[in-house]
């Protein structure tokens, strides 16, 4: 069958109805529709063509028709023009017929009706009404709105006219849907490309909001205002570091009034979009509050804050007859891995329609799915970033830390102060976000922290309470029973985190701008120490990576202080054996001298006595000196013996025998008779006589040639260190309660205290005086004659100088059961 | 001449006087018995007029009847007195030629030990242990006396 003329001509106009909105599409998404519009109007002969659209929010018997697309052969502008619901077209949109007004029902009611006012003013005659409908929402809404085809001559639409119209107006919505799709599609393509192109976040790079990140989102948002042809496009993020503020990034704000910076989740409607992460559509902000219950019912509690200076239009949005096009708004959530980041917003269309469609709000959605990716992307380079820095600053610190320890150790000396400053400073790199830094120690008698060192150093003005703050103790144990957080966390030997003060069950007692704190002990294995701390002026969403930071310095400044302790110790332990060590050669050495010098004289005496043979009284002495020399060297042995074997633990062997009055008498005699020989000093020793006969009564055991080696120990000191001229007595008694018997020597000479004569057993004492001044003496004397005294259970007694200067050296021995 | 012997063993003092007034009819031999003695004859160049001296290594520091003790800053105690004195001899240029005996109890090696330890200078020092004769002493002596 032959395809009739009409249908030919109707085939042609529908291609280049096409062909229109392809431009369209090409040109921008719904600013192309005028040309649309104008291609119907110019197949249909018409003088104007308008798509008349339901406004999409409000009550049900509230909405209206608006002027969503135009185009008039005069130019005049019917934007943003609402038509009463009484109106033909809209009576025939609720109807959903088309209807061919051969003479405009408008003629005449000018006056009295602003839609035949405004018809007036175009200057139209006749029009025919066409209804559209949403390809895939037929079944939901009966009409999307009107095409109306106006004339402004006499002549109305043919019956031809009209069936054109019909067909044409039906490809409208079609049409502009797949044009504003492919709008939609090109912005996203432009999207990629741009986030394509934008370099990732550097590592130098420590405010996420600058530099590339911040240019690039600025390119977007003015493209996404091209695309979307609207006045206001702005873009919101959460801070990564700044959680719980929704911050502008980029923005086109065209108005002289300032925009807001700044929103919390769920304040205004791009609160609300952050919040509950769905995209928002608002058709006209102006009506917000006229079509609240309905915009409720789609958005459960959202509000407006009035952020948009509504009675400020921007140029070209009021239309020839006075009305301001709708304040339209959009806004979509930035989404990444399923946690929204932030908003991108678009507000007040451009140009016609002057609102935002569905297609376009799911166009936003996608480009802001986009965003969210890539912003929580460098989001993420960031985080990396910054823990690499942090990390790079914490490792510094602590190796800093380690090194100061090191030196130390190596060099000898400690320096706590310097060791506690540089932990804190490893500490401010752990948590640098802290406002300061201090440590505390515990006291000696372990029931207060002290305040020990604080990084920052307090300023000035801060310096009496600093000093009032360093002098106060942090008691262990309130009074009340309540703990400080510091020894809260010194006690359980754990991190104490108080994110909020004002919530916590402590109390700021010296730092009142302390929001919030972190206190870790500072502790080894063995010992607590005391807590480092750091402090906060804002209360603080406080990091895991803060608290094993702290948790380790803690432990690592414990362990320091436990090691240095230990080489303290050690290094005393070493010098007290080098000291022993010394005092060991040196007495092995004065022994070595004092067994020499006897020897090589009584060498020198023998050689004497034999060139001296036969010379009388010369011979005797010499004999008598050689003896004397011979028992001095026997001693100077016998007490080389016995200290060798004490060193090696031996107990010393006695070989007691029953001490009687004659034998006792004759040794201490001779003991005295030959030292006087000797003696070259102007010291003489006397035996007094006196209570020797207790032993006649008393049984008193004892190793006499021990005895005769005390003996010779107390007259060698009593030799070298009596004054000049002078007289050392050697005597006997019983004392205390008469469960001893004792042989005492007493002489002048160096005084002895109380307390000197308590030290004088141990081994190697001597007074200074004896060290520099006195004879010769390794200082084992007086040991020697204690440890001989303790191996017959007796003791040694040294009374101290009294008024006299006389000093009383004592022998005591048990007393066995009396004689009968 | 004129001898200082530096030694406190009054029994061995005894021995060497009587060995070298045997064997030098001339010479004069002044006993100093303390370091502190010494050291007091040092600083006045009237009272130390000396042509040798005999050093004992171990000598005390000062009588037992003073109360006297040194400068903290000296370190050894007596038994290195003698050393000390050897250097005090050494730093006073008009004295560095003054030959030295050192007569100790001590081994040789032992005593030429503690004076390398000290970095000084033995170009007129000879060092002889006590254990060894008198008559050997005698003739170290003669080596050291300068001459006429």
């Amino acid at each position: 069958m032959e395809i009739s003329a009409i249908e030919r001509s109707v085939s042609a106009s529908v291609a280049s109805v096409v062909e229109a909105v392809f431009e369209a599409g090409r040109s921008s998404s719904f600013g192309g529709a005028s040309g649309v519009l104008r291609k119907l109007a110019s197949l249909c002969h018409a003088d104007g063509c308008v798509l008349w659209l339901w406004t999409e929010q409000g009550p049900p018997e509230e909405r209206q028709l608006f002027a969503a697309a135009e185009w008039f052969r005069s130019s005049a502008l019917l934007s943003f023009h609402y038509l009463s619901n009484d109106s033909p077209t809209a009576r025939q949109a609720l109807a959903g017929e088309a209807f061919n007004y051969k003479v405009s029902p408008y003629l005449g009611r000018e006056e009295r009706d602003p839609d035949a006012r405004a018809a007036g003013a175009l200057g139209i005659k006749s029009y025919c009404t066409v209804p559209v409908r949403w390809p895939d929402m037929e079944a939901i809404l009966p009409t999307a709105g009107m095409v109306n085809f106006y004339r402004c001559g006499t002549e109305p639409f043919s019956e031809a006219e009209f069936e054109l119209a019909k067909r044409l107006a039906c490809l409208v919505l079609q049409l502009l849907t797949d044009a504003s799709n492919r709008s939609g599609f090109a912005a996203l393509r432009s999207v990629a490309d741009e986030l394509r192109q934008a370099r990732p976040l550097s590592s130098d790079q420590t405010e996420v909001f600058s530099g590339w990140f911040r240019n690039t989102l600025q390119n977007i948002v003015q493209l996404l205002g091209k695309e979307f042809n609207c006045v206001e496009t702005s873009a919101y993020l959460e801070h990564p570091d700044r959680p719980g503020r929704i911050e502008l990034v980029a923005k086109e704000w065209p108005w002289a009034n300032k925009q807001r910076e700044i929103y919390e989740p769920g304040v205004g409607l791009t609160g609300y979009c952050f919040q509950k992460g769905v995209p928002v559509r608002i058709f006209d902000l102006r009506r917000f509050e006229r079509d609240l219950v309905s915009i409720q019912e789609e958005y459960k509690g959202i509000g407006w804050t009035k952020a948009f200076p509504v009675d400020k239009p921007v140029e070209g949005q009021v239309s020839s007859d006075g009305a301001v096009a709708p304040l339209s708004f959009l806004a979509a959530p930035m989404m990444d891995e399923g946690k929204v980041v932030g908003v991108v917003r678009c507000c007040v269309v451009r140009s016609v329609p002057h609102y935002f469609t569905g297609d376009q709000m799911q166009s936003l959605g996608l480009i802001a799915n986009q965003l969210g990716d890539w912003c929580g992307h460098n989001f993420r380079l960031h985080r990396a970033h910054e823990k690499r820095r942090w990390l790079e600053g914490y490792v510094e610190g602590m190796s800093r830390l380690n090194r100061r320890a090191h030196d130390a150790a190596v060099k000898h000396k400690r320096d706590n102060a310097a060791l506690y400053e540089q932990a804190l400073r490893a500490l401010a790199q752990a948590v640098p976000e802290a406002h300061s830094y201090c440590m505390r120690l515990v006291d000696e008698d372990r029931s207060n922290l002290f305040f020990t060192c604080h990084y920052p150093e307090l300023e000035q003005n801060f310096a009496s309470h600093a000093k009032k703050i360093r002098s106060v103790l942090l008691p262990l144990r309130g009074g009340d029973g309540t703990l400080s957080a510091a020894a809260e966390s010194f006690h359980q030997n754990e991190v104490v985190l108080v994110p909020d003060f004002s919530k916590s069950k402590y109390r700021r007692l010296y730092f009142e701008n302390t929001a919030a704190l972190i206190v870790a002990p500072v502790s080894s294995a063995e010992q607590k120490y005391g807590t480092i701390e750091v402090r906060f002026e804002q209360t603080a969403d406080i990091s895991e990576l803060a608290v094993s930071a702290m948790r380790l310095l803690g432990r690592q400044l414990g362990l320091y202080i436990f090691l240095g302790d230990q080489i303290e110790k050690l290094r005393e332990s070493e010098n007290r054996l080098d000291t022993t060590m010394k005092e060991q050669r040196e007495t092995f050495e004065n022994l070595q001298h004092q067994l020499k010098t006897p020897v090589m004289l009584a060498h020198m005496k023998a050689k004497k006595i034999a060139t001296a043979m036969g010379r009388g009284h010369r011979m005797e002495r010499e004999m008598m000196l050689l003896k004397g020399l011979l028992r001095r060297a026997e001693q100077v042995a016998s007490n080389v013996k016995l200290f060798v074997e004490l060193a090696r633990g031996e107990a010393i062997k006695i070989n007691p025998v029953a001490a009687t009055r004659r034998v006792l008498l004759e040794r201490l005699q001779l003991a005295a008779q030959e030292l006087n020989v000797l003696m070259r000093r102007q010291v003489r020793f006397v035996v007094e006589e006196d209570n020797f006969e207790v032993l006649d009564a008393a049984v008193v055991y004892l190793d006499l040639q021990l005895l005769d080696q005390m003996v010779d120990n107390l007259l060698d000191n009593a030799g070298k260190y009596s004054t000049e001229p002078s007289t050392a007595s050697i005597a006997c008694g019983l004392t205390r309660e008469d469960r001893y018997f004792f042989v005492s020597v007493s002489n002048k000479g160096l005084p002895v205290t109380a307390v000197k004569a308590r030290t004088l057993m141990q081994r190697g004492t001597r007074s200074d005086q004896a060290v520099w001044g006195g004879q010769q003496g390794s200082g084992l004397g007086l040991y020697l004659v204690s440890k001989i005294l303790e191996a017959h259970k007796g003791l040694l007694e040294i009374i101290p100088t009294d008024k006299r200067g006389i000093t009383d050296f004592r022998l005591l021995f048990p007393v066995g059961p009396r004689r009968l | 001449m004129q001898c200082a012997l530096v030694d406190d063993d009054p029994l061995f003092n005894e021995e060497v006087i009587e060995e070298l007034g045997g064997r030098f009819p001339s010479l004069q031999v002044e006993v100093i018995k303390t370091e502190k003695e010494f050291r007091e004859r040092l600083d006045d160049p009237a009272k130390f007029n000396f042509d040798f001296v005999i050093l004992d290594v171990m000598v005390h520091w000062a009588d037992q009847s003073e109360e006297s003790l040194p400068d903290p800053a000296l370190k050894g105690g007596y038994f290195r007195a003698g050393i000390r004195c050897l250097e005090e001899i050494l730093k006073r240029p008009e004295l560095a030629k003054v030959p030295v005996i050192i007569h100790s109890a001590l081994d040789e090696d032992q005593i030429l030990a503690k004076v390398r330890e000290q970095k000084l200078a033995e170009d007129h020092l000879a060092i002889i242990s006590k254990r060894s004769d008198l008559a050997n002493f005698c003739e170290a002596v003669q080596k050291q006396m300068p001459t006429a």
